[in-house]
Parts: structure tokens; C-alpha cells; sequence
């Protein structure tokens, strides 16, 4: 095959000089929900009541000295009103500097950056086991015999009803506690990671899922479909050629959904499984009120969940070039 | 009749304590003889090598003692740091960093002789001045110090006499001050690293001790490796030289259940923390060694606000404690393993007089008399006592946590009995900060650690109610009487006068009910037999590791 | 394979694959049906015995949940206690009850918020200008950036906890993914040719709105619904994991699964046994809302 291959080429209506008008307007509309997520989330914060010096020096079970208190004041803009330090904190953001965490008394691009890869590690092997196994049970169970679809459907509404932390404690039970075969909690080499990455997968396995089996199911009945049967077509070739292709796309707008889910989940299951990682970064911050941090994380997983719709967008403009607006 | 004091390897006493559990234990005090769970003989030979896996139940996010109030840090901080002083065996001040010290006779002049050859593991020594760094920067407003600065408050300024000689003046005269240098959040830094790099203390703490900080993960771990060429432990440790362990490597492990089946599948050699629910099933298995012990100060006590009503009225505090079966809630919340009490000081704080306990028995019937007394004597729909139409109810704010105690569940059920509402209110902990020193509250559920009987002034003094600086007298007792005795026992040098100081403080506190005791603040850890030489100190009862060895 | 072809379904709909037409499932055929179904029943049921639990919990327990007796903890089920007692020695199977109303109340109004909320700004996003579109949808992508967990710990941090916060929390929280589904339903079909033909024709905005925009998008909203009251009443208990959900000593499931996993080793009929009845709970909703939805496509259909 010679020449070059337009990105364009499967839909008409898609041109090159579309596609590079629509990325820099969507990187231009994800520097605005950044920016948005960092001022709501500031604002949220701020409103949170209780007296964020106190806390920092140790919270109701401490004997800070006055002098102590003051200096917190001052390090932090404690006193400054809401406008200052809002654009005191804009200013370092448009420097990179995300400021100062409260509790751990480093820059939160560093406190983030120590904890970004075992989240990342985390969610990766959860999508890696999630994905394939969604794909698969949807697509060997769509339109099959009422009993098959009656046993998958309840499977995926167990996995999707059950709290995380209970399917976490039921696998810790099944394969640490009594097999002993993974270890029972910690960060140390990929024994560890199996479980709390399986606990995540089966949490984000059951929505996901349902909704693509629910597309294939009406797909499955389309015309196009029948003719496609009627011309002798096998079984699995009309599944997975025609039918997937086009249940894909309500999968792909929960891609969003799957992204926040992992990330969400990631606060329980480290939390659970005593992992490092951004979850428990978050969680002990909005424990302890440690704006910075808790801006920082919601800046992080913002900037992720823009650049996964923005890669989402331009798959739904190649897979259905009839969705371009917007 | 005083309590001997806690003898240093604690299994005997643990496990005679373990006999009084028996109700939950069941058959296991049989099997329960000190010797018989030993794998390894006590006096077998220290052997060398090898790296010891630790679980936690939390971290600090900052590993400068000075810096955080953290109660990890009682046991984090012995790996790292080094003290002036310590108490020894039976709680008595002895040599650290300090050869010896002098007291001037009005106890307001410390002068202290410091150990020579001592250094820093960044190379740098301990000397006068560093000591006087120290202090400095505990109570530099930078270092935000919850705690150490206002345990050395009276501190006003040092002269660095020789290189080895420091005289600290105080402002008036304060007993507990050796006391409080001798706890693991007043360790002491390396002077270089507080001169050049303050700020990097708290995730690169610098110290002498028996071990150095290899790698820090906040909220995930902390390695440590052996400190070489260490030879200053304090010598109730009974060694001498470095450490025989290569490392320790602490992880955090923050449910209660993971620590424990991780103990016992070996992943952990020891536990800072078991759950006590968990404490029959390690106690009964002859591979481990499982340690309760109370911690000195004061021990978990509902304390009353005596500021508002309805607590401001001596009667209902007495109803309310006459109310709560004290031994049988102790009894579930701690699965036998919490010690019941009715004194508002730790039975192991120096000073503590048993003739102050026991007038705080479970008596419903007396709890309903003294309520009708109080007018509390009409009841409404719900069956709780009203008086002028309006209910007896008592707010206690709680933080919100991940595994709510039953305490105020239980307590709730008690005092419903003589129609007392409880109203368990979860909060955020910074609104539960704000709420605890604007004292917007009936009681709050708590303890206070410290190695002095000075834990008294800190609790019910009046000059430590919350006003422009922050205190811990969170029941808002305001009694002249009791802030004379107070203040005489933190004067009064180490014997009778502060023996019997103390022992009037303890009683005028039983008069005064300013909170429902409940049981001794424990520190419950648990370690594999593989695992000798583990130490516990007077100060706080946690492990030390310093000569801790694994066992082949 | 017959396929029928509802007389208000425009062929040219069809052909497109664009909208999830109400066609009666394989499974739905009349032929195929079959008469004993004892998931359904066993859903019912439990649904029946639910409903009751809701409405007059002590006809079930009469044993008072809230009684608590520390000498009677931790007791295995037995014939004085059907499901044990807690640590705190109330009666499992009374608090289990009791707790019904509690958990379907965070699952029902938490789903019901992110429906209506969802719905509602999803629509208005469709078929708004392009502007006013992207707008929402960018605000909305704001709440969705934030994992729904941190989302609901910032909403609860700001309003503190309780189980109408937690409700509030959860519901707001998944509103996003309500509306991100309904506007792309509601662009697929406002391009369809017979909605555009009809605004050709000149029928009104909420005329076509109300008529063929709306009940296309209801089917697929309401399948994320059925999920959704399950993982709202998951997400309530996460909560409770985290220490933030329905505070003690109300009997709530999560609550008490959240409290049971510390003396999972001790105790495991604290944390069995809830989780039973929340996923059984699930699994009866579910079973029994795609059967109403079945016979209710069925009849459109015959």
C-alpha cells in the first residue's frame, strides 16, 4: 500500500483540517474545565467549615502555642480573604507551582507525583482485566438463550450492587486469608497487585457490562443485521464485524464513566489493600482538609478525563462521522 | 496501695492480665505460661541480620517529632531519635544524650552534662548547642509544633556553658520538664540539618539513633536502615553498640483485620497495633507473643462540658456516671482486653492513689433519684426525662471515621435506661476541631497520653481552658481548690510533696466528676516468636526495636 | 426471525440503527415465553417481604434494633437471634429489617436525583444551540472529571455527613452520566429524519420533544436507573466504609457492613449477611423492572 493514508478517509464528512480545528478547540475547552474544576473545587473547599490552622497543628488532640497558630495564618494566606487567596493560588497555578501541601509540608506536585504511579499501575491492570472481560461476556451472551442471559445479567448486577470494599474483602477472605495465595495487602511486586486490581475490574466490570449488552441487543436486531444473517453470515462473524461496531459507541461515552470509576474506586481499594497511591493521597486530604492536595488531585484526574474524551471524540467521528457537533 | 512498677519485658505481666480476660479468652490461660509460647529461649544469642516488616495502623505525614502530635510517632520516633534523658525500668529519670543534670534548688536552673562522641547520622555531633538548637526550633512558630512546644513552654532561654555543658532557665519551676524530654516527640535533630534545611526535617528527619531513615512514602511507608557506629542506648536496653537488625521497614496497614491476618500469615513480624478483637485468636496461637499494656496519663474518659447545661449540674454528672455500666460496656468494646477504671488518672501514672477510685459504681436506681432530685422528673413520648418541657439531652460530637467505636453506641443504650438521650453528632474532623475549642459540646470521648502525672494540670487546670491559646482542659473545670493543688504538684520536686499533692488532686477530682472514666488507654501490639529482644519503654509502652533480632 | 415494524417507527430510523427502537426481545416472544419463572416469583417475594419491611418493620422484628446489651455481643445466630447479634449486642436480623428503609431510601433517592437531574440537563443540552450545548456539557464534564467518590467527600465535607447529605452526595454525583447518555440520545434522534421532518412540518419544539425525543431517550436512561439504584445503595455504604454515610446507631446496611468488616474473623454473619440482603435487594429490583419493562414493551408491540 502506497501513499498516505487520510485520517479522515472512513467518514465523508471529516476532513484533515476539521480534525486539527476540533483538537485545538477541545484543548482550549480543556484548559476551561480545568480551570473550572481547580475554581469549584476551591471554592468547595473553602466553604468547608472549621478553622484550617487548628487542624493543620494537630486537630482537637493538640496544644499549639499562639505563636504557632499565627505563623500558620500567615504561611498559608489563612487570613487573607476569599479573593486573594483564590487568585494568590491561580497565579501559582499558572506558574505550575500547585502550592504547598498542609499536612505533608512538601509541594503537591511532588506529594502527587511519589503517588501517580501506583494509581496508574492500578487502574491500568483493573481496564486490562475490566475491558476484555466486558467485551467478551457481552458479546458471547447478547440475544443467546434466556437462562445465559438471565445468569450474566444477575453476575454483572452482583458485581455492580455489591460495594467495593465487600467484593474486596470477600476475594481477601477467598485467596490471601484461606489460599494464601496473594499477599494480603502492600505495594510489594506484582503478587500484590492482583487483587486489588481484580477488586477494581469487577467494580467497574458490571455497569459497563450491562450497557453494551443492552447496545448489542438492540444492534442484534437491526436489519442490516438479519440481511447480513440471511446472506449466510456465521454467528460470531455478524457479532463481532457488524454488531460490536456499532455498540461501541455508548460504551465509548462511558469512558468517561470507566475513567472516574477506576479512579473512584482507587480510593477504596488502596484504601483497602493499604496501597500507596492517589485515592488514599485524596482521602487522607479531605480528611485532613488539605486544600492544595485535594485541588491537585482534582486538576489531575480533570486533566486525565480530558484528554480520554478528547481521544473518545475523534473515535466517535471515525466510527459515526454523523455525530460531529457539539 | 501503689502498683509495682511495669517491669521492662512484659510477657509474665501481660499474660497475667490475660488471665483476667479468661471470660473471653476462655481456655486459653492454660496453655498461657510465659515460657511455653517461647519458640526461642529468652537468653538465646542475639543474631544479627536480617530486615524486620512492621504494620501500622497510620502514619503522621511528618516524621519530626517535633513538628506533629501524632501517637505513631511514640513508636517512630525510638527507631530515629535519641532523647536527653529517659526513665528507666521504674520510671525514673535516667541518662540518654545526658550523663547527668543538676536541679537548682528552686527547681528553676537545669543544668545538664551531655555524653560525649556522640553524632548525628549526617555526621554532625551533640553538643550544648545543639541541645539549645533543639528547643529553639520546638518552638519556633515554622516548625508548627502541636505538641513539644508547649511541653517545654516554660522554657525562657539556655547559656551553652562548654561544649558539653547546657543550662536551661525555666520561668518558674516545672518537675514534668525532664518528664517531657524524655518522650519520643521531643527527640533530638541533628543541629545541621536544622541550621541548613529546616524544612526538609519533617519527610528527612535527621537523628542519632539506633536507626536512619532509608526512604519515606507518606501514607504508604517508611524503611529504616541500621545506624553504624551507634553506641549510646540508654542503658535500661541493656545492650551496647549498633542495632542487629540491617533494617526495619514500616508499612502502613490501616484496617484492623489485614493487620491482623498479615501477622499471623508472616508478611509482618510485628504489629504496632492489634485490634482487640483480634487479640484471643494471636494470644491463644503459641507462635506469637501478643502485649496490653496501659499507657500512663489519662486514660479514655467521657469528659463533661461543666460550662452549659446539662452538664454544668453536679447531679446529672453523677447520674450519668451511675448510669453506664462501665465494667460491662469495657468489657465488649474491648473483647475483654480493655482494663475497666474509675479514676481520672492511668492506675501506671507515677503518683497514682487507689483510695480515690470507687466511688463512681454502676447504681441505675441511684442515677434515677439524683435525676428526680434535680427536677429532671417528667418523662415525654419517647420516655426521656424533660424538665420545664424540655429534654435531657446530651450532644457528643465524634469525628467521622472509618470504623466508628461502638463506645458511644453502647454508652447511648446505657444512659437511655434512666431516660438520658445521648446524641452522637459525626463530624468532619476540621468542624470537630473548631467545635472542640469553641467548646460547642455536652462531652467528648478522649484520652491524654504523657509519661507525667503533670497530665492532670494539662487536663483540669483552668489556665488550660481554651481562651487565646489553645488548651486540653476540654471539660472546662474552673475550681480554685484544684488549680492550688495542681500548681504546687508541678512545683514540687519528685517525692512526698508531690506524692501527696497528687493524691489530693486525684480526690478533689472524684468530687468533682468532670467525666465518666472508662477504661486505660491501651497499646496493644503483637509480634511473631522469630522476632526477639523487643523492648518496651516507661515513657510510652510501644516497641523499641533497637536491639530487637530475628531469629533463624 | 419475524421482525414487526411499529406503525409510528419511521423506517428510515430503522435502517439507521439510530434509535434503540422498543423491538420486543427474542426472549420476549410470545412463542418463547415461558410460564414458571421462579427468579420472578423468588423476586417478588422478597420484593413483597421488603415492602412490608418498609412499611411496618415491626410486624417482621419486633425486637427493638436499637436495643443494645454489651453482655449479649457478638452472639451467633440462634433461635433468640435469628441473624446473631452485633458488637454492640442488638439483634442483627430486627436491625436488618429496620435498616430497609434506610438503604432503599439512599438507593431510590440518590438514583432519583441523577435521573430527574440528569434527564432534565441532558435534554436541555440536546437540543439547545450549539453554545448553550457546549456549555453545560463542559460543566458537567467538571463534575465528571472528579471521581463521584472525592466529589461526594467534597459535597460532604462542605454539608457534613447523615444519610440525606450521603443521598445528596451520590445523586449529584452521577447526574453527569444521566445527561451525557440522554443528550446523545437526543442528538441521535433530533437528526433523525421524522424529528427533523416533523420540525419541517411545523409541529412545536415540545411537541416532538415530548413525542419522540423523550421516549427514545427513557429506554436506555432508565437501564443506567435500574444500576443505579444498586450501585447508589453500594456507594451509600462506601460512604459508610469511609466513615461519612447514615451515622450510628441507625441501622442502615452499609452502616453496618462498613462496621462488621472489623470482626469479619469474629463475627462473619455481621458482614454476610447485610451484604445478602443488599445484593439480594438489587437483584429483585432488577429482575423485577426488566420483567415490567418486557410487558410493557409486549404491549405496545401486540
Amino acid at each position: 500500500m502506497t501513499g498516505i493514508s487520510v485520517p479522515g478517509s472512513i467518514g465523508k464528512a471529516v476532513r484533515p483540517d476539521a480534525v486539527a480545528r476540533r483538537i485545538a478547540l477541545r484543548l482550549v475547552v480543556g484548559v476551561g474545565v480545568l480551570w473550572g474544576a481547580a475554581t469549584l473545587t476551591f471554592l468547595a473547599v473553602y466553604l468547608i467549615p472549621g478553622d484550617t490552622a487548628l487542624l493543620i497543628l494537630g486537630g482537637p488532640d493538640a496544644r499549639p502555642t499562639p505563636e504557632a497558630i499565627d505563623r500558620v495564618r500567615q504561611d498559608y494566606l489563612l487570613n487573607e480573604p476569599l479573593a486573594i487567596q483564590y487568585l494568590h493560588y491561580l497565579g501559582g497555578l499558572l506558574q505550575g507551582d500547585l502550592g504547598q501541601s498542609y499536612r505533608l509540608r512538601i509541594p503537591v506536585t511532588e506529594a502527587i507525583g511519589q503517588q501517580i504511579g501506583s494509581t496508574a499501575q492500578l487502574a491500568g491492570a483493573a481496564a486490562l482485566l475490566a475491558l476484555p472481560l466486558t467485551f467478551a461476556v457481552a458479546l458471547a451472551s447478547a440475544q443467546r438463550r434466556p437462562w445465559i442471559r438471565s445468569l450474566v445479567s444477575g453476575v454483572e448486577v452482583v458485581c455492580a450492587a455489591t460495594p467495593t470494599f465487600v467484593i474486596g474483602f470477600v476475594l481477601l477472605m477467598v485467596f490471601s486469608f484461606s489460599l494464601h495465595w496473594f499477599p494480603i495487602g502492600g505495594n510489594q511486586g506484582p503478587a500484590s497487585l492482583v487483587l486489588p486490581a481484580l477488586t477494581l475490574a469487577l467494580a467497574v466490570f458490571g455497569p459497563l457490562s450491562q450497557v453494551l449488552r443492552n447496545e448489542l441487543d438492540d444492534v442484534l436486531e437491526q436489519a442490516f443485521v438479519l440481511t447480513a444473517r440471511a446472506r449466510g453470515m456465521r454467528d460470531a462473524q455478524v457479532r463481532v464485524r457488524h454488531a460490536l461496531r456499532h455498540a461501541v459507541i455508548p460504551v465509548l461515552t462511558m469512558s468517561g464513566f470507566l475513567i472516574a470509576a477506576l479512579l473512584g474506586g482507587s480510593v477504596i481499594v488502596e484504601t483497602l489493600f493499604s496501597r500507596q497511591g492517589v485515592g488514599s493521597l485524596a482521602l487522607a486530604s479531605v480528611y485532613e482538609k488539605d486544600l492544595p492536595v485535594i485541588i491537585g488531585v482534582v486538576l489531575l484526574s480533570a486533566a486525565v478525563y480530558v484528554v480520554v474524551n478528547l481521544a473518545v471524540d475523534l473515535l466517535y467521528t471515525l466510527i459515526d462521522p454523523r455525530v460531529v457537533t457539539a | 496501695m501503689p502498683l509495682p512498677r511495669p517491669a521492662r519485658f512484659r510477657t509474665h505481666r501481660t499474660l497475667t492480665r490475660g488471665a483476667t480476660l479468661a471470660v473471653v479468652a476462655g481456655l486459653l490461660t492454660s496453655c498461657a505460661s510465659p515460657a511455653g509460647t517461647r519458640t526461642v529461649p529468652a537468653d538465646a544469642t542475639p543474631v544479627d541480620g536480617g530486615v524486620l516488616n512492621v504494620s501500622i495502623s497510620a502514619e503522621p505525614g511528618c516524621l519530626d517529632g517535633h513538628g506533629i502530635s501524632a501517637t505513631q510517632q511514640q513508636f517512630l520516633g525510638r527507631l530515629i531519635y535519641d532523647n536527653v534523658v529517659t526513665l528507666d525500668d521504674d520510671g525514673e529519670i535516667a541518662p540518654y544524650l545526658a550523663e547527668s543534670w543538676d536541679i537548682s534548688e528552686d527547681g528553676k536552673t537545669y543544668t545538664f552534662h551531655l555524653k560525649k562522641d556522640v553524632t548525628f547520622s549526617d555526621g554532625s555531633p551533640w553538643n550544648a548547642t545543639v541541645f539549645q538548637q533543639n528547643l529553639e526550633h520546638m518552638r519556633d512558630p515554622a516548625t508548627k509544633s502541636p505538641l513539644a512546644a508547649a511541653y517545654i513552654a516554660p522554657y525562657v532561654d539556655g547559656t551553652v556553658i562548654d561544649d558539653h555543658t547546657f543550662e536551661a532557665h525555666l520561668e518558674y519551676a516545672y518537675t514534668p520538664f525532664l518528664y517531657t524530654l524524655a518522650q519520643s516527640w521531643l527527640g533530638m535533630n541533628s543541629g545541621k540539618a536544622i541550621t541548613e534545611s529546616p524544612e526538609t526535617l519533617c519527610q528527612n528527619p535527621v537523628g542519632s539513633g539506633p536507626y536512619v531513615l532509608e526512604d519515606y512514602q507518606p501514607g504508604q511507608s517508611i524503611s529504616y536502615a541500621k545506624r553504624e557506629g551507634y553506641a549510646w542506648a540508654p542503658e535500661w536496653l541493656g545492650g551496647t553498640g549498633e542495632a542487629h537488625l540491617d533494617g526495619v521497614e514500616v508499612t502502613v496497614v490501616a484496617e484492623p483485620v489485614i493487620r491482623y491476618q498479615s501477622l499471623v500469615s508472616g508478611q509482618y513480624g510485628l504489629t504496632e497495633n492489634l485490634a482487640p478483637q483480634n487479640a484471643a485468636a494471636v494470644q491463644a496461637d503459641p507462635a506469637f507473643t501478643y502485649e496490653n499494656l496501659p499507657r500512663t496519663g489519662s486514660p479514655y474518659v467521657l469528659g463533661f462540658n461543666l460550662n452549659r447545661e446539662p452538664f454544668s449540674d453536679p447531679a446529672v454528672r453523677e447520674a450519668f456516671a451511675a448510669a453506664v455500666d462501665t465494667e460491662a460496656v469495657t468489657e465488649s468494646l474491648g473483647f475483654g482486653t480493655y482494663t475497666p477504671i474509675d479514676s481520672y488518672l492511668s492506675k501506671e501514672s507515677k503518683y497514682y492513689d487507689p483510695s480515690a477510685e470507687g466511688t463512681l459504681a454502676h447504681d441505675p436506681e441511684r442515677a434515677n433519684q439524683l435525676l428526680d432530685d434535680a427536677g429532671w422528673d417528667s418523662r415525654d413520648a419517647e420516655g426521656f426525662r424533660t424538665r420545664d418541657g424540655e429534654r435531657l439531652t446530651v450532644e457528643v460530637p465524634t469525628v467521622e471515621a472509618s470504623a466508628p467505636s461502638p463506645l458511644l453506641v453502647q454508652l447511648q443504650g446505657e444512659v437511655r435506661k434512666v431516660g438520658i438521650e445521648l446524641e452522637i453528632i459525626q463530624l468532619p474532623q476540621a468542624q470537630l476541631t473548631e467545635l472542640r475549642y469553641a467548646g460547642d459540646y455536652d462531652a467528648l470521648a478522649g484520652v491524654w497520653h504523657t509519661n507525667t502525672t503533670d497530665v492532670l494540670f494539662i487536663r483540669y487546670h483552668s489556665s488550660e481552658i481554651t481562651g487565646e491559646r489553645i488548651g486540653q482542659n476540654s471539660s472546662y473545670v474552673n475550681d480554685p481548690e484544684l488549680d492550688e493543688i495542681l500548681l504546687r504538684a508541678r512545683g514540687a520536686a519528685d517525692g512526698p510533696d508531690a506524692a501527696e499533692a497528687y493524691s489530693q488532686a486525684q480526690h478533689r477530682l472524684t468530687d468533682l466528676v468532670p467525666g465518666l472514666p472508662l477504661y486505660e488507654n491501651p497499646s496493644q501490639f503483637a509480634y511473631s516468636n522469630s522476632v526477639q529482644g523487643v523492648a518496651t519503654d516507661t515513657s510510652h509502652p510501644v516497641p523499641v526495636l533497637t536491639y530487637a533480632w530475628l531469629a533463624q | 426471525m419475524s421482525i414487526d415494524l411499529r406503525p409510528g417507527t419511521a423506517p428510515a430510523v430503522q435502517a439507521a440503527q439510530e434509535v434503540p427502537a422498543a423491538v420486543p426481545r427474542g426472549r420476549a416472544r410470545p412463542g418463547r415465553r415461558r410460564r414458571f419463572r421462579p427468579g420472578l416469583i423468588l423476586a417478588v417475594g422478597f420484593l413483597a417481604w421488603l415492602a412490608l419491611a418498609v412499611a411496618a418493620p415491626n410486624v417482621l422484628a419486633s425486637t427493638d434494633p436499637y436495643s443494645v446489651n454489651p453482655a449479649e455481643s457478638f452472639r451467633p445466630p440462634s433461635a433468640a437471634h435469628w441473624f446473631g447479634t452485633d458488637e454492640s449486642g442488638a439483634d442483627v436480623y430486627s436491625r436488618i429489617v429496620h435498616g430497609a428503609r434506610t438503604s432503599l431510601y439512599i438507593g431510590v433517592g440518590a438514583t432519583a436525583i441523577g435521573l430527574v437531574g440528569g434527564t432534565l440537563l441532558g435534554l436541555f443540552a440536546g437540543l439547545s444551540k450549539r453554545f448553550v450545548e457546549a456549555s453545560v456539557m463542559r460543566f458537567l464534564d467538571v463534575t465528571l472529571a472528579v471521581p463521584e467518590i472525592i466529589l461526594a467527600l467534597v459535597v460532604i465535607g462542605i454539608i457534613g455527613g447523615g444519610t440525606e447529605n450521603a443521598i445528596l452526595a451520590i445523586g449529584a454525583g452521577s447526574i453527569a452520566y444521566y445527561a451525557r447518555i440522554t443528550r446523545t440520545q437526543a442528538h441521535l434522534v433530533r437528526r433523525a429524519a421524522y424529528v427533523e421532518a416533523a420540525g419541517v412540518l411545523g409541529f412545536p419544539r415540545w411537541n416532538v420533544l415530548l413525542h419522540h425525543v423523550l421516549p427514545n431517550v427513557v429506554k436506555p436512561v432508565l437501564v443506567l436507573a435500574t444500576i443505579g439504584v444498586g450501585s447508589a445503595i453500594g456507594a451509600g455504604a462506601s460512604l459508610s466504609f469511609l466513615g461519612l454515610g447514615t451515622p450510628p446507631p441507625a441501622p442502615e446496611w452499609g452502616a453496618m457492613l462498613s462496621v462488621g468488616r472489623n470482626f469479619i474473623s469474629n463475627a462473619p454473619w455481621l458482614i454476610t449477611l447485610p451484604a445478602a440482603f443488599l445484593v439480594g435487594t438489587v437483584l429483585a429490583i432488577t429482575v423485577v423492572g426488566r420483567e415490567l419493562r418486557r410487558r410493557s414493551e409486549g404491549r405496545t408491540s401486540s
